[in-house]
């Protein structure tokens, strides 16, 4: 273990991540601070470009875009009450009503110091308990492969916000489009109509283009001007933002560790994360009533959840390729893409990169920090970038982004239909990522489930004849059933 | 009668409609379409494929379902709801401020409660402002909003289909000029955009060493 870390640190003092790991700060803060953009259209549209770079920059690029997006998120939400991202909405309870009280500096420190500080004792905290992590990956078979993906298709139940039917359809949506192409362990061609390029099936990472950055454009078409529609005088006290935040401490620790549980969980995100970590807040505030109206510990439990949900959106992403957000869903095409294998791989041989990534991680932090604290008065030329500029580079950009990924056309219609399809699923409600936990998770649970039967010689006991398949499986029927006793208690309860 | 009947019934269907049924007819041909595939391999998308059709299905026909089925057709799943309830009078509390202190262009959440307004409005009565809206002969913000995203989408076909014909690095600056152009842009900036497209295309072809400069009628 502390060999691989070791040669983790040797990896990055390479100097070349380092620089990877800057640019892709740098872009996820410009990205995360255009709202409608974000770090996951972002990583979708800079994924075909990292195909020259080795596996460990390319994925510490992208890891880094999604720290930076993450934090630039607060930059619009804080100056003009628009959330670059949708996790930094909790941001604008407190944020905008701070930069309305003439602090908009103090509120732009604060978010830049409790979103490093999070995103610091998260990672620390994911490096130590990695070893049980390992332990634990490597517990896991085909079988509990198989339940883990039906694990991650329950989740569904859990992401779908508004009806869940709606939410299931979409999910099932995606792992229907998911069987296009080879079929597991039977030489079987499906849905292909003959054609070689879809022989391969849909490219999952050119629909996550076409999702988000065709649908987004297509949403933010509609929005006349320019993104930012307020002009906000930024004013106030770098120094008074810092010390409100150290003065914190464990509130960061307790919004930290709410961010990285809640990440954790596939599905569940930052939005969700950032905002039970606010009601937390909330609930255990001297001073509730404040809270909507600019109270520093509103905004301090919302940013430092923010930066804490990705060290824990990793865990099950590295772990069993089950990605708790759009972006961590790009970030495991990252991983496919160039050559990496989530699973026990990625905790055993390829030790040495998941440490690399997560080094990368925690030294993005004081390039959030230098940047934010730097740069923090310049902060709102971010967002006064007129939409209709933004629009066709990035359409340009998916287009030629979509065909690069296989240099096949099919990934470019992939693009444009999932696009036009996504646009509408947002606008009625569909939920897009249980969409896209349908189409990454279709081919684990399908080739796990073909290879389980084939070692039980068809037998289903093999998926519960061992206490951990057996907790899994648990945990599955308590999460779809969940929802139905839950809405009965509700009515008994009126 | 009926030709009201029939008017009515195409105002009521709307573009959700048109996706569940794109999502019946794919899902019923993949359905079908797997029984001819060689076991297991048919198994898993028949499987699938039932339950989006019969999700589908419901959906569609939710208005027509009696009360309490529809009422669990809506039901949410979402296990952080109570979380959100506690948090909605924060937020509420906020847009009241917000409401006070400026004047912006709606969110893409508040433009879907404009969307729950609209048709709460058709059956109490439009405020003063859509009623004047919808008498002006100009098109209402909505419209032109909608009607922007249309042409994008439109505008996007027509890339891709240009990019087959004359290859992306023709296309791409075509493609940014004509939108520049039609969202009225200074002249400098289209400039800046059609150039910054082919500089892009032709950056992607040095950089991946891949051809984008060749199409079916160009190279």
């Amino acid at each position: 273990m502390l060999d691989a870390l070791s040669e983790a640190i040797s990896i990055i003092l390479t100097g070349e991540p380092l620089l990877w790991l800057t640019v892709g700060i740098l872009i996820g803060i410009f990205v995360g601070s255009l709202p409608g953009i974000g770090a996951s259209l972002g990583m979708a549209l800079i994924l075909p470009l990292t195909l020259p770079l080795d596996g460990v920059n390319a994925i510490i690029l992208l890891v880094s875009i999604y720290s930076g997006g993450m934090y630039g998120g607060s930059i619009a939400a804080i100056l003009l009450n628009a959330p670059g991202t949708s996790a930094a909405a909790a941001t604008t309870l407190d944020g905008y009503p701070l930069s309305r009280q003439g602090q908009a500096i103090t509120a732009l420190a604060m978010s830049a110091v409790a979103s490093t500080l999070g995103g610091f004792i998260t990672i620390v905290l994911l490096i130590l308990i990695s070893p049980f992590l390992v332990r634990m990956v490597l517990l896991f078979g085909s079988p509990q492969y198989f339940l883990i993906a039906l694990l991650g298709i329950a989740m569904i139940a859990i992401v779908a916000r508004g009806s869940l039917i709606r939410g299931v359809v979409s999910g099932m949506f995606g792992l229907l489009i998911a069987t296009i192409g080879m079929a597991p362990m039977v030489p079987q061609q499906r849905f292909t109509f003959g054609d070689p390029a879809l022989f391969d099936g849909i490219s999952f990472v050119a629909a996550l283009i076409g999702l988000f950055a065709i649908a987004e454009m297509i949403n933010l078409a509609g929005e006349e001007g320019g993104v930012a529609q307020t002009d906000m005088e930024i004013t106030g006290s770098i120094r008074s933002g810092i010390s409100s935040v150290l003065t914190k401490p464990y509130l960061i620790a307790k919004s930290s560790l709410i961010g990285m549980g809640i990440g954790s969980v596939p599905g569940a995100g930052s939005t969700v994360s950032t905002f039970v970590s606010y009601a937390e807040a909330l609930r255990s505030s001297d001073d509730p009533d404040s809270f909507g109206a600019g109270n520093h510990e509103g905004l301090i439990a919302a940013e430092s959840a923010n930066n804490a949900t990705i060290p824990g959106s990793l865990i099950p992403t590295f772990s069993f390729g089950i990605p708790g957000s759009g972006s961590t869903a790009v970030l495991l095409g990252g991983l496919i893409m160039h050559g990496l294998q989530p699973g026990p791989n990625l905790f055993s041989s390829d030790l040495q990169i998941t440490y690399a990534v997560f080094i990368a991680l925690f030294l993005g932090n004081f390039v959030i920090l230098f940047v934010g604290l730097t740069f923090i008065s310049r902060m709102g030329v971010l967002t006064k970038i007129d939409t209709d500029i933004i629009i066709p580079m990035i359409v340009v950009l998916a287009v030629v982004g979509g065909f690069l990924l296989r240099i096949n056309w099919i990934d470019v219609l992939t693009v444009f239909g999932l696009g036009i399809i996504g646009y509408y699923m947002k606008r009625y409600n569909y939920s897009v990522i249980a969409f896209v936990l349908g189409i990454v998770l279709g081919p684990i649970a399908e080739e796990n489930f073909a290879r389980s039967l084939t070692l039980s010689d068809g037998s289903l006991m093999i998926f519960v004849n061992d206490p951990l398949s057996l907790i899994i499986v648990i945990a599955i029927v308590a999460l779809t059933i969940g929802p139905a006793i839950r809405g009965v208690f509700k009515k008994q309860l009126g | 009668m009926s030709e009201s009947n029939s008017r009515n019934l195409s105002q009521r269907i709307t573009a959700e409609h048109i996706l569940l049924i794109g999502l019946l007819v794919v899902s019923a041909y993949m359905f079908v379409e797997a029984a001819e595939f060689r076991d297991p391999s048919g198994m898993f998308p028949r499987f699938i494929a039932s339950i989006t059709f019969l999700g589908a299905l419901v959906l569609l026909l939710e208005p027509f379902l009696p009360a309490p089925l529809r009422a669990v057709v809506s039901e949410s799943g979402d296990v952080f709801d109570s979380y959100e309830e506690e948090i909605e009078e924060v937020e509420a509390q906020t847009e009241e401020m917000d409401d006070m202190t400026t004047d912006r262009e709606p969110t893409v959440d508040s433009k879907e409660e404009c969307d729950n307004e609209t048709s709460a409005e058709a059956v109490t009565g439009a405020t003063d402002e859509r009623q004047f809206e919808s008498h002006s002969i100009l098109p209402s913000p909505r419209a032109a909003m909608e009607n922007k995203r249309f042409v994008l989408s439109v505008m996007t076909a027509g890339y891709v289909v240009l990019c087959y014909l004359i290859s992306f690095l023709f296309a791409s600056p075509v493609f940014v000029f004509a939108y520049s152009y039609w969202v009225d842009h200074d002249w400098y900036i289209t400039v800046g955009l059609t150039a910054g497209a082919f500089g892009i295309v032709y950056g992607f072809m040095g950089l991946l060493n891949v051809q984008l400069n060749s199409g079916v009628l160009v190279g």
